[in-house]
């Protein structure tokens, strides 16, 4: 039932951020990883995840969610973070094929 | 450039406070191990005040080494030098030597958590570039082995420009002694260098010192840059001249183009400790033990919720039952010193007044000492593994739906047991309109002195009928703890609306893995608490105690005692043996009901029984609810004094002679929405001194504890009023 739920909340995020043309820290699934290619700095709340870490070039991994997929959990250079899905939006990621 | 090695203290400023040579703040990142240090640095010798204006705590203590003693001041835990909360706020002004009332620091221990390299070097780039006389304190070093993380420290010190660090491991006392040694010998130490990791800014720093003369160091000039001018640091930055003012201006933009400062500076110095890691870190395959086993099995959704509420179910049980005993023996050990003192001295003002105020007003402080320092065993025990971060975590969501954080979720759970602890415990909340709000739904859980008023009530007016397989006396029971949840969640609800309007601060928790707790730490914490709690709020508690016992007390009518020994003596002929002790004590009983009746209490019963008329209360309520304003769980010794069955009567003999209590014409007192209405009474009114008295301490104003007593007063009684008058038809 919960991978169920978390499978249609991935799926509609990633079909939006493919409409889009875009990843972000959101779409990104359970246990990917990506590399942050730009932060939007809009809004000023962002600047504080900055100050974090969350900066361009950082990889980050997804690592697990709370239930229903919000906060998410990711792993920045070893240590646990977590975000809630609207601010996890803000952060284009380009993802790192597994293996690769 | 490069600004020779200067001595920053110069010998006048070597203070004789006490012996104290110097002082030395302890910054880091926030879990950073920093507090464990500091305790294992300086040991007992601490003080806990607060910050001028703030409810931030300020702990300070001596670290002695040879002859030798430093101040060590521990800052709150920082992310940056670009504070974000009030607590950063602290931790940076005392840094930068804005902080009101005290001078700036002659040295600086910044904590550096081997484990997280990746946030605490970009503090330290910021620390450095102050240039201050540092030494870096480099700790959770096992941890850090265990998880597969070796770092070169030469090569570190060497990218930070040469600053010393010394790997410490607080649990064992591995490395403290040359750490003391060096925080020892700190003020005499060189500044630490400037990195340049970011030559913009550098440049457009020293412009802008270069122009404000003398009154701007270069480190002040870059944070002036990267902040700009804010209401945090107006009354500093005013004080620069209109022309600096407009440099200043003109260099952010050069350096910034229009970008926020703060992201360009994060992506700066990161990008600086990315690079620098690769070179200073090195992964190895991780050591798979059993902290690495339980962080994955409480990192699942479904396993972590169920195992969160397994963790919360222990602590409302612990802090509910095992708090009991404990209390149940302060509560006869104070009646029996009380008992003891007043047949010493005999019966007269000054015997009441030590056995009945002060033994009981002291008795009504520790018997919150149980409970918090239960409670507060579990938080910190929580706290230090780690766990309380992901607790909030997995409750986010949930508390959020409420207008709560997940950080929210133990102060609520604890308030169930008593009001008091939880609402000390709701400083796990960094944000401070989440704290107040958290604060202002806390009191609204059915705290468990409420208990032993609803049990009477229920019991008496209750029919124990069933209803399928429930009894109506525990679904009423269980209605009352949801209508408390219901307006605690309302009231919330309604303080995030209006009067804690704000925007929705960024949620984004550092989830440290588990980590076993330090148990010297744990009661240096624990300790500091009760400290705290006796202090602050005690001497608030201490003082409503006595104030409540002369209202009782006073005035003294002079016709009730002898004429109740004049009835003794006319029993005393004609009775004896078990029925003269029984008439003996109905006679006291009563004429401690006349007493109660002619005393200030009793007045006031009478005085404001108009108000209360709407409720259907008579003067015999109302003054019970009165005297249980600063404490609701003394309305039962009340009501017992005022019905004339003694203050000490067993729950049956008091219900049923509330059973029988009745109006001059005749008519029931005790009516079913009269007993509705007083039970929604106890529900919502804030009665309880050393509630109030821990919201004043937690917010640092009279406002919200004045607030939240009226707020919470006000529906009680139209909840009551309802009641009544619906009821009554």
């Amino acid at each position: 039932m919960r991978i169920i739920i978390i499978y249609c909340l991935n799926g509609t995020w990633l079909k939006k951020a493919m409409e889009m043309g875009s990843y972000t820290l959101a779409t990104l699934k359970r246990g990917e990883k990506g590399i942050i290619k730009s932060v939007d700095t809009t809004d000023p709340q962002v600047q504080r995840l900055m100050v974090l870490g969350l900066v361009e070039g950082a990889e980050i991994e997804h690592t697990n969610s709370a239930i229903g997929g919000d906060p998410i959990e990711f792993r920045l250079f070893g240590s646990g973070i977590s975000l809630r899905q609207e601010h996890a939006r803000y952060f284009q990621v380009s993802p790192i094929v597994a293996g690769g | 450039m490069a600004k020779p090695a200067e001595i920053r203290v110069s010998p006048d400023k070597i203070t004789v406070r006490r012996g104290i040579q110097a002082t030395v703040a302890v910054v880091g990142n926030p879990n950073s191990g920093k507090s464990t240090l500091f305790n294992r640095l300086t040991g007992l010798k601490q003080r806990i005040g607060n910050y001028p204006g703030v409810t931030v705590e300020r702990h300070v203590g001596i670290l002695r080494y040879k002859d030798t003693q430093t101040e060590l001041v521990d800052l709150p835990g920082t992310h940056s030098l670009s504070p974000h909360s009030l607590e950063e706020q602290i931790a940076v002004d005392v840094v930068l030597g804005r902080m009101e009332g005290s001078r700036a620091p002659d040295g600086l221990v910044a904590v550096l958590d081997a484990t997280n390299l990746y946030q605490g070097l970009f503090l330290l780039q910021q620390l450095v570039d102050l240039e201050i006389p540092m030494v870096v304190a480099m700790t959770m070093n096992d941890a850090a082995m265990q998880g597969g993380i070796k770092i070169d420290i030469e090569m570190l010190s060497a990218a930070l420009g040469g600053v010393r660090i010394y790997p410490v491991v607080a649990t064992s006392g591995a490395g403290m002694d040359a750490l003391r040694e060096a925080i020892a010998s700190l003020p005499e130490s060189a500044p630490t260098q400037r990195l340049s990791v970011w030559p913009a800014l550098t440049r457009a720093a020293e412009q802008l010192s270069y122009s404000a003369g003398k009154s701007l160091s270069l480190a002040e000039s870059e944070r002036l840059l990267v902040d700009g001018i804010t209401e945090r640091n107006q009354s500093f930055a005013t004080g620069l001249g209109s022309e600096t003012q407009a440099l200043l201006h003109e260099l952010r933009e050069e350096v910034f183009s229009g970008k926020p400062p703060i992201s360009v500076e994060a992506q700066v110095r990161y990008d600086w400790v990315r690079t620098t890691l690769k070179s200073v870190q090195q992964s190895l395959p991780p050591f798979q033990g059993w902290r690495s086993r339980i962080t994955r099995f409480i990192n699942q959704p479904v396993a972590g919720t169920i195992g969160l509420f397994l963790v919360m179910a222990v602590v409302f049980q612990a802090v509910f039952a095992w708090a009991t005993p404990v209390m149940d023996f302060i509560d006869a050990a104070t009646a029996s010193a009380g008992a003891v003192v007043g047949n010493a001295l005999g019966d007269n003002a000054f015997s009441s007044l030590i056995a009945d105020g002060v033994i009981a007003g002291v008795g009504s402080v520790i018997i919150f000492l149980p409970q918090i320092l239960i409670l507060f065993l579990f938080i910190i025990l929580l706290e230090d593994s780690g766990y309380l971060a992901r607790a909030a975590y997995l409750m986010d969501r949930t508390m959020r739906s409420v207008g709560l954080s997940g950080q929210s979720i133990i102060p609520m759970i604890s308030s169930f047991a008593c009001a008091v602890p939880g609402i000390m415990a709701t400083r796990v909340i960094p944000n401070r309109r989440d704290r107040i709000a958290t604060i202002m739904a806390a009191p609204f859980m059915t705290c468990s002195a409420r208990l032993p008023v609803y049990a009477l009530l229920i019991a008496a007016f209750v029919p124990p009928d069933r209803i399928g397989f429930l009894n109506l006396q525990g679904l009423v029971l269980f209605g009352l703890y949801l209508f408390g949840i219901v307006m605690g969640i309302l009231t919330a609800l309604l303080m995030r609306k209006t009067a804690l309007r704000g925007p929705k601060p960024p949620f984004a928790l550092m989830l440290p893995e588990f980590r076993r707790p330090n148990l010297q730490t744990v009661f240096f914490q624990l300790l500091g608490r009760a400290r705290v709690f006796l202090r602050r709020a005690g001497t608030v508690i201490f003082t409503v105690a006595v104030v409540v016992w002369a209202l009782a007390y006073y005035p003294r009518s002079d016709d009730i005692r002898p004429a109740a020994d004049e009835q003794i003596e006319i029993a005393a002929a004609t009775l004896s043996g078990e029925a003269l002790d029984s008439e003996i004590r109905t006679i006291n009983n009563l004429a401690a009901a006349a007493q109660l009746e002619q005393s200030w209490l009793g007045r006031a019963g009478k005085a404001v029984e108009p108000v209360f008329r709407p409720l259907g209360w008579d003067w015999r309520v109302s003054a019970a609810v009165i005297a249980g304003f600063p404490a609701r769980e003394v309305v039962i010794a009340v009501l017992g004094t005022v019905y004339a069955v003694g203050d000490d009567a067993d729950e049956a003999t008091l219900s049923s002679r509330l059973k029988s209590s009745s109006w001059p014409d005749g008519s029931r007192v005790f009516t079913m929405p009269m007993v509705i209405g007083l039970l929604i009474f106890y529900a919502c009114c804030l009665q309880c001194a050393a509630t109030l008295a821990v919201i004043r301490r937690e917010t640092n104003t009279w406002r919200w504890p004045v607030f939240a007593w009226v707020y919470m007063t006000t529906i009680g009684y139209l909840g009551a009023l309802l009641a009544f008058q619906f009821g009554t038809g």
